[in-house]
């Protein structure tokens, strides 16, 4: 059995928490989230992510209250993680910060992932370690584990590793090797629609109970809100996108009616009348007509 | 039939154009549109009017759609209404 005497040495690295998830953002669009989908409800917004900042914290004071100094480092800083605009940072980063958070938060667990479920497939988007990782994918290989469940039944599921040899075979007998003892899956839910599960493996608890289950929930909100907000942001990038192309083309067909203008006095109306029916009779689009008005008119003045 | 145009007309050929109401809001405004997009869905469902140049500027984002997919123009402007009517 694994000893946590390491647990000091996870809060100070806890306190690193502000600095890392102040760093800039990297090029958002990339996450795996944001094809899951238009249905998702609206993000919930800065105000509820403080609340539920602010309960994640005394969740952490609950489940290290004997860590107690400890607990109020890690209560301050998950509140000051809750004061600041998501869209100016990471959103993975601070998926990242979720899934390291729950694991020092939660007495007894070794490692905590993110399964995401996409186009029908899974993948773990975000994991402590990589034998977690392992786990999780041996699940995702046989269809088969306490992820795969909660994701199907959108239900949480905990299990004793040793009591599930044949529900659950292959993962059971990597799991051993790995001298995992329990997991907790907790789905991950956004405005009804299940996007994955997040994971708790330990190798010292003989199963996650009722507190550790309550902590999960709010670790997995947590993670859920995060998600819509991703999901949100690049939805909103892409509209940018959208209206930026649209400008473009906006301003190419205002430059052809001005040409249009200055050559025979005529209005603004009649000149996208004029660029109008050269598109019906060339069948051509009405920007490719107005874009080789305005390169016609660049070539005559040169 | 309106002098802006039909808006069963305007609704199938969306339709037929496979856009949605935003990508068709998008097209029109790319092309000097000045309606907003509550206007111009107003329009397409015959509870508002826009007047002659903006319904044409509206059936031009639609053609050029269709003259992406190989079509010549099949959404009739104010004028081509107005002369079959």
């Amino acid at each position: 059995v694994k000893v946590h005497k390491d647990r000091h040495l996870d809060f100070a690295t806890g306190l690193g928490i502000r600095g890392r998830a102040r760093r800039t953002a990297r090029t958002p669009g990339t996450w795996p989230g944001e094809r899951v989908g238009d249905h998702l409800q609206r993000p919930q917004g800065l105000s509820s992510y403080r609340r539920f900042s602010s309960e994640v914290a005394s969740a952490i004071r609950g489940t290290v209250a004997d860590h107690e100094d400890s607990g109020d480092r890690l209560e301050a800083g998950v509140n000051d993680l809750g004061g600041v605009l998501l869209s100016e940072r990471s959103i993975d980063e601070l998926l990242d910060l979720v899934v390291s958070t729950a694991r020092i938060s939660l007495q007894g667990t070794d490692g905590v992932s993110i399964s995401l479920s996409r186009d029908g497939t899974l993948l773990t988007s975000h994991a402590t370690d990589d034998v977690v990782r392992e786990l999780d994918h041996v699940q995702y290989q046989h269809e088969a584990g306490p992820c795969v469940e909660a994701i199907s039944t959108n239900r949480p599921v905990s299990i004793t590793v040793s009591d599930e040899e044949e529900r659950y075979r292959a993962f059971v007998r990597r799991a051993e090797q790995r001298f995992m003892t329990a997991v907790l899956s907790v789905p991950l839910t956004v405005g009804g629609d299940n996007l994955g599960a997040l994971n708790f493996y330990s190798a010292s608890l003989p199963r996650f109970g009722h507190s550790e289950s309550e902590a999960a929930h709010l670790f997995a909100r947590e993670a859920s809100i995060l998600m819509a907000n991703a999901v949100a942001y690049a939805q909103s990038n892409a509209t940018v996108e959208q209206l930026q192309a649209a400008l473009r083309t906006r301003d190419i067909i205002g430059q052809a009616k001005g040409v249009l203008i200055a050559r025979t006095g005529c209005s603004a109306d009649e000149a996208f009348d004029h660029l109008r029916e050269r598109s019906q009779s060339s069948n051509k689009k009405l920007r490719d007509v107005a874009a080789e008005l305005v390169a016609d008119e660049q070539g005559r003045v040169r | 039939m309106t002098e802006a145009g039909s808006p069963n007309v305007l609704r199938a050929a969306r339709e037929h154009a496979g856009m949605t109401a935003w990508e068709l809001w998008l097209a029109y405004f790319s092309l000097g549109g000045m309606a907003s997009a509550v206007q111009l869905e107003g329009h397409i469902q015959g509870r508002g009017r826009l007047d002659r140049m903006q319904h044409d500027i509206l059936v031009q984002a639609l053609n050029d759609r269709f003259v992406e997919r190989g079509m010549d123009h099949p959404v009739p402007y104010a004028e081509d209404e107005a002369s079959a009517g």
